[in-house]
Order: structure tokens, then sequence, then C-alpha cells
């Protein structure tokens, strides 16, 4: 008797130990034979930790990616090296294996850019499925700072102190870049452990400026906690209709080049993408599927809800913005080496 | 105020709400138990399901999902040396060598109780910061939390228990350790060795599991017995001693709850930091100091006051500038957004209720899981004395999913059981493993927060108020052991405690 309870006991931790390995798997239901990938398991990758904008999106996704496909979808947390890791994993991932990975596009093509070490990757070569967003940068200080606009910033004598995680990231691009086309003396604090603490420093005082993409920045704007003074876009944002944008303000001689590749990096935005030389059916069939996914209404509802824009576009147009901000001129390359 | 407080008790009270904060609290259980699927995982996989909910119904879900995590990751950390979460990792230090010599369920009863604790005493805390929430989190910054990195590896000495060169040579080894990854600053690679996997360090889940549960596992298939040896079984009526004993040590529940509330408030520092500050300053303050390590009931009280205490902390910066104080808090943070709540100002005036109700919830959900846990005890000790034979792969496969889990990579799988030899190596050879431990973790948060207080006030920072408070508290820490033993030396020495452990029992192959 004692031995049957004990193995009973033990049977039901092993139970419990799978329930725990298959507890990110959702199995699907929808009609059959839809198309090439009905019944497949899909990987979608998170290069970042739960609880991010790219966790958000990605789980958004998920369901309706599995309806549009009738496949299965699982959402994968694979942080490491500010999102490089997935990516470069991604990159060398045989290409027939359905793992699609929700890139910063931003930080890829900057990174190659500047030939950082661990770009191991040609940001052209991956399979893009789409884009799912791009949010302009904005450009916030704290809302007791003593800088009232954005003309504020360009009188300023003193250097402007940015803040962000790291070298490489968005917001140290943006704040290395952004002073360079207007030609206000600036330096930009690094080595916070997150966008979080370093909005912190900025509140608190001990530093000025901080570039964020909007959807990150406007629970902060909304509060009251920090204002807007610019955004770094063509045409004004809906959200912050009255904010400047970077039209207002005609950049330094000689840089426009560098304001034009700025913009257009931005609209990289958050995108999917799959390993090279995906075979041809299998790309269509997850770009159709993207596409149908990110088009449904309850999806867009939910990420209302959220306040996280949607903004998408087809594969072939993701390749093309892709291509078009990796051709950055040089003078902007050189900016964000150092 | 007072009556905003009472209406949101009332508000959790709701059937309904109750209802969903039970279905909460019963996936926080499982998810708490198995090693691996983490606390804050299992909320983003949750969070779909909160987009047709009230606020407070959202948060009692979630957030009590969330903290029961804290509370029964404590379980398996006693029973197998595994821990449950990785912020449960210091309960293993002194919960499972109390399980070796068959006090399970003193232990368990002890963790689960100081745990439920250490959430009042949080809860209760962000109650009463409520007026000061928004200036209290804005006053700290960087030179701070630089002064804080410095306090916790002060402890060093005291957790290097009789050799304290040991323990600076391994507090060094783990500084070294603490060194590889990229830099804060720069953004280079050191120690990488072309390897990506190494750019961020190395992690802290794999590295627990292994020096601590792997080496355990690993000297369980040598010895080929229980985990616990039934020669020595007490009974399990122990359970009710672990609860008095939560009351014998309350300042160690009280000072350990304090430690999780104020690094728990630091965004970046969180929950892996905070249990070893805590259990090292239990070491250092305690009476028998040589005990710890080797099934001291203050240090598992310690670790498990501490590890809910600090929920409670990171959800101070959250509610007040959205600014998430862990991981964990960062997926609720997706909840605010998705029931229209916006962190800031609102949530201490026309939101108070949802704050008050996190409070609510955090207390009502501890005491359920508690009860509930305290109801399963008996039966849970019963598999510390499952044959090793029967038990190890069951274990190898937690240990696995443990350390893979945490951020789904397979080169984990590979320090863990790199960690697991060095454990054995340490244990055999009585090198003091949470020294270690402590520098990997500490070792490259001083090094972040050194260069941004230099950065953000170039040397000034020395000179700030809070910074000069914290050193001289620092120098008090440091040289009290020594002012206290000199004291001492004249009156007769303390009487070492009747249940003094078979140190033998460690050893490997016994």
């Amino acid at each position: 008797m004692r031995r049957i309870s004990e193995c009973a006991v033990v049977l039901v931790a092993l139970l419990l130990a799978a329930c725990g390995a298959e507890g990110g798997q959702s199995t699907s239901d929808g009609d059959a034979g839809k198309a090439s990938l009905a019944g497949e398991k899909i990987d979608l990758v998170v290069p970042y930790e739960p609880g991010g904008g790219y966790d958000i999106y990605a789980r958004l996704l998920a369901p309706y990616l599995e309806k549009c496909l009738d496949a299965t979808v699982v959402v994968k947390n694979e942080p490491g090296a500010g999102g490089l890791l997935a990516a470069s994993k991604t990159f060398v991932a045989p290409p027939d294996s359905l793992r699609t990975v929700l890139t910063n596009t931003v930080g890829l093509v900057s990174a190659q850019l500047a030939e950082a070490e661990g770009a191991s990757f040609q940001a052209e070569k991956f399979s893009w499925l789409g884009r799912v967003s791009a949010e302009p940068n904005v450009l916030v200080v704290a809302s007791d700072s003593k800088f009232g606009s954005f003309e504020d910033l360009l009188k300023a004598t003193d250097e402007v102190r940015f803040v962000a995680t790291g070298p490489g990231s968005n917001e140290y691009v943006n704040s290395t870049v952004l002073p360079e086309i207007y030609g206000f003396p600036a330096k930009t604090v690094t080595g916070f452990e997150g966008s979080d603490a370093a909005r912190a420093a900025v509140l608190s005082g001990d530093a000025d400026a901080h570039i964020l993409p909007l959807d990150s920045q406007m629970k902060a704007i909304k509060a009251g906690d920090v204002k807007p003074l610019l955004v770094i876009a063509n045409e004004p944002h809906d959200a912050l209709a009255d904010v400047p944008t970077v039209a207002d303000f005609p950049p330094r001689q000689g840089q426009e080049g560098t304001l034009d590749a700025l913009i257009k990096l931005s609209d990289t935005g958050r995108s999917l993408a799959g390993p090279p030389e995906m075979p041809p059916d299998q790309l269509a069939a997850l770009r159709e599927g993207l596409g149908c996914a990110i088009e449904n209404e309850e999806l867009l509802a939910k990420a209302e809800k959220q306040e996280r824009d949607v903004d998408p576009l087809t594969g072939d147009e993701t390749v093309k913005v892709v291509d078009e901000a990796l051709g950055a001129p040089p003078e902007f390359t050189e900016l964000i080496k150092e | 105020m007072f009556q905003t407080f009472f209406q949101s008790l009332l508000e959790v009270l709701q059937p309904e709400t109750m209802l969903i904060m039970l279905a909460g609290i019963a996936i926080g259980f499982v998810v708490g138990v198995l090693p691996g699927l983490g606390g804050s995982v299992t909320l983003a996989l949750m969070l779909p399901f909160v987009f047709d909910m009230e606020p407070v119904q959202a948060f009692a879900f979630l957030l009590g999902m969330w903290v029961v995590t804290a509370t029964t990751g404590d379980i398996t950390s006693v029973l197998f040396g595994v821990p449950g979460e990785a912020t449960s990792a210091a309960t293993v230090f002194d919960g499972y060598p109390m399980t070796k010599r068959g006090e399970a369920g003193r232990a368990l009863g002890a963790a689960l109780l100081s745990s439920t604790q250490g959430a009042l005493l949080g809860a209760f805390f962000l109650a009463l910061s409520v007026p000061i929430l928004r200036p209290m989190v804005l006053a700290f910054g960087p030179p701070e939390f630089l002064m804080m990195t410095l306090l916790g590896l002060t402890f060093v000495v005291a957790l290097s228990g009789r050799n304290v060169l040991k323990g600076f040579l391994m507090a060094a080894f783990g500084m070294l350790v603490a060194l590889v990854g990229i830099d804060p600053q720069e953004g280079v690679p050191r120690f990488a060795f072309d390897q990506l996997y190494l750019w961020d360090g190395i992690d802290l889940v794999p590295l627990v599991i292994g020096l601590f549960a792997g080496a355990e596992v690993l000297q369980l298939m040598l010895s080929k017995t229980s985990i616990a040896d039934k020669t020595m079984a007490k009974e399990i009526s122990g359970i009710g001693q672990g609860v008095r004993d939560t009351f014998r040590h309350w300042s160690v529940v009280v000072r350990s709850s304090a430690i999780g509330i104020v690094i728990g408030i630091i965004p970046g520092m969180g929950g892996s930091v905070s249990q070893f500050i805590a259990y090292g300053h239990a070491q250092q303050t305690s009476k028998h100091p040589e005990q710890f390590g080797k099934g001291s009931i203050e240090g598992v009280l310690a670790a498990g006051a501490n590890n809910n205490a600090k929920d409670a902390g990171s959800l101070i910066p959250t509610i007040a500038f959205g600014i998430p104080g862990s991981v964990g808090a960062a997926v609720l943070l997706g909840a605010f957004m998705i029931t229209g709540l916006n962190p800031g100002p609102e949530m201490l005036t026309t939101n108070l209720n949802v704050t008050f109700s996190m409070v609510w919830i955090m207390v009502l959900a501890n005491i359920v899981a508690v009860a509930v846990a305290f109801l399963l005890i008996r039966q849970l000790v019963k598999l510390t004395y499952i044959p090793g034979t029967w038990l190890v792969p069951f274990l190898l496969i937690l240990l696995g999913i443990g350390a893979f889990t945490a951020s789904n990579n397979i080169n984990d799988i590979f320090v863990m059981l790199g960690a697991a030899v060095l454990g054995v190596v340490a244990i055999h050879w009585d090198w003091p493993r949470v020294p270690f431990l402590l520098a990997v973790v500490l070792g490259g948060l001083a090094e972040r927060y050194l260069f941004l207080s230099y950065s953000l006030h170039e040397w000034f920072w020395l000179t700030k108020p809070s910074v000069l408070v914290l050193a001289a508290l620092i120098i008090f820490i440091a040289v009290w052991p020594y002012v206290r033993s000199a004291r001492g030396r004249g009156k007769k020495p303390v009487p070492a405690p009747v249940e003094q452990p078979d140190d033998d029992l460690t050893k490997v192959g016994k």
C-alpha cells in the first residue's frame, strides 16, 4: 500500500512537470486545410523578457495568427544581447524551421550599420514576413524641466543630458544623432538596466531628456510626468497633434541626409522575420497569415485598448523599408559607430 | 482615505471577484511549486484573459496569482533543494538541510508562514506609503543604489562562516564571473569569447539551480538513500514548531521584510538580489551564525519573509510612475494598460480604490494559499522519504526544466551542470557557496551604479547626505561583529541549541 502511494505521488509529480514544460502551448481548432501550414507548430520568438512592448505585441498576435494559419503558434521569450541573440539564432536557423522572431528592426539595422560586435547577420537576408508597428520616436523632458520647448534645447549652452540603456539601443542612436543634426551640446548617459530606470533619472532631475518610441512614452505623457517636445517624424502624430515635428526645424547645413536616415530607421519598427532562404510556399503562407491576423477587428480593438499602435506593412514593403534604412549615408553610420 | 481603504476591501470581497482571485491563486500555487515556469511568464500567458475584466478583478486574478507563486515557490526549495522560483533560491540554503535531518514540516511551516507575514508587512507598507509614494521613489537614484549594493557585499564576511579567507576568495571568484558579458557603460563584450549567449553574463537561475540543487541531486545519486534520513525523522507536528518559530524570531521576519520592500522599490535590482541581502543580514545579526547553511531556522525565515515583501516593494514604483520594480511587475503594468488605468497621480486620487484593492489582494491571496499549503504539507513531506533511486530521475527533469525555461536557451543547461560540479567540489572541501553567489549578483550591479553615479553627478554623488548615511551604516555593519565578540568575550558563551545539525550529512557519499 505504502509503495503504491509513493508510486502515485511520483507519477503525479511527473505529470505536473510535463504540464510545466507544455504550459506555453495551446492547440488550435480552426478549419482544416486552409493553408499549407495547417497543423504545424510555429515559433514566435520575443527577443526580450516578458512584460515589454515586444512581448505584448507577440502575445496579441499569436492567437489570430493561429486562427489564420490553422497552426499552433508558440510565443517564446529568448532575451539576450539586446535582442541580437534571438535575431542571430534565427539568422542561422534551418530555412524551413518555421521559426519567426518579432525583431527590434531599428536595433538590428543600426547594429549592422555600426558594424557592432555581435551583428553576425545581414538584415536584408532575413525572410521578412511583414511589419507590425512603427511608432515615431518622441523626445520628452520631465514636466518640471527648465526646457519648455525644443527651441530651448536648441539654445542650450550647457550639455543637454540624454539617458539611454546602452550603445546600439534605439534611445542611444537617437540621442547621439539628433544633437549632431541640430548642433546643440549634448551627452548621452548610458548604463541603465532598462528604459524605465532611465526614465526615473529624468523624472528625478538627474538627467534632462529621453527619446523613446511614442507608445513607450504615452503613459508617462498622459500621467503628466513628462512633456513631449519633439516628434521625430515628418508628419505630426494624431496622439500628439500639438507637438512639433522635425519638419518644423530645419537641420544644420549638410545634415539633411542624416535626419532622413534617422527617420527611415524608425520606419522599420517592429517586424516579423524568419530565417534567410525560407521555402517560397512557407514564406507566402506566413506572409498571408500575418496579413490576415493583423487586420482582425478583435486584434485591432485589443491593441487600441492597450494603446499599442498597429501600423502594418506587407512582406515586400518591409523588405523595401529595411533596404532603405540600410542605405544610410556614411556620415550617419560614422555617428552611430562611436 | 480610510473610507476608500475599506471600500476597496468590499470590492475585493465581491463574489465574482473572489472567484476570479481563487482561480488566480490556484494557478499561482501550481506554477510556484513547479520549477521553471516562472511567475512572470505565467502572468504574461494569462494577460489576455483580463481584457473583459474590471480593474479590481484583473488585479485580483493576476496579482493574486503572482504573490502566490512567491509563497509556494518555497515548497520545492525546502523539500528537494530545487528553487521553485529564482526568488526562492535562498530558502534552499537552510530549508533543504532541515529537510535532510527530517525537519521538513518545521521548515515548511516556517517558510510559508513567514512568507505570509512578509506579504502582510509589505502590503501594510504599501498602504501606508500611499501619501508619499511618488517623492519616495524619486529620492533613490544610482548613488543610493550603489551604496545598497556595497552594503550587501559587506555581508560576505558573515556569509563566509568560519573561514573568512575562503569566503573572500569565493567572492572574488564571483566578481570575476560577474564581469562576463557586455559592460553596461560602453557596450563592449567582456570574456564573451564570441558567444552571444555570454553577452548578458551568466544567468543567475541556472547558476543557483546547479550550485545548490544540482549538487544535492548529484549527492543523492551517490548516496542511494532518501532525501530525509528516516532514522532522524521527527513528527510532522514540526509544522506547529515552524509556525511558532516565526513569532519567536519575529525581528528577523520584520527586518528581512523591510529589506525586501526597499530593494523591491529599486527598478532592476529585483527579487533575486534582495533574498541574498536579507539572508546575509540575518546571518550577520544571528546569535548562531555558524548554523547558517546547515539548517538554521532564522535563515529560512529571512528568505521566506523577504521573498514576499519585495513584491509589494516592486509594486510601489509601478503604481507611482509606471516604472516596474521587477519583471513580474513589468507584466502587471500591461494589465494597467488593458484595464485603462494610467500609473501615476491618478492611482493615488481617482483610482485610489484600485491601489488599495491591491493591498487587500496581496493579503487575502497569501492567507488562502498558505492555508491550503498547510493542509497539503503532510502529503508533501512524504515525498522526501522516497528512495533516491526513484526520486532522482524526476528531480533531474525538474533541474533541466528549471534551468532551461528561464530564457529558453540550451546553454543554460550546461551552465547548470557546470555549477553543479562546482557545488559538489565546494561542499566536499568546505568552501562557502553563498559569498560566491552574492558577488555574482551584486558585482555587476555595483559596477553599473558606480558608472551611472559618476556619469550623472561626477564625484559630487559622494557628498549626498543619503550616501553618507548609507556609508556610515556600511561601516557599522562591517565593524559590529568584532565589537560584539570583543564585548562578549568577558561573558559566558551562548550555548548552542540542541538541534545542532550533523555536519557530516552534507558531505559527499555519506
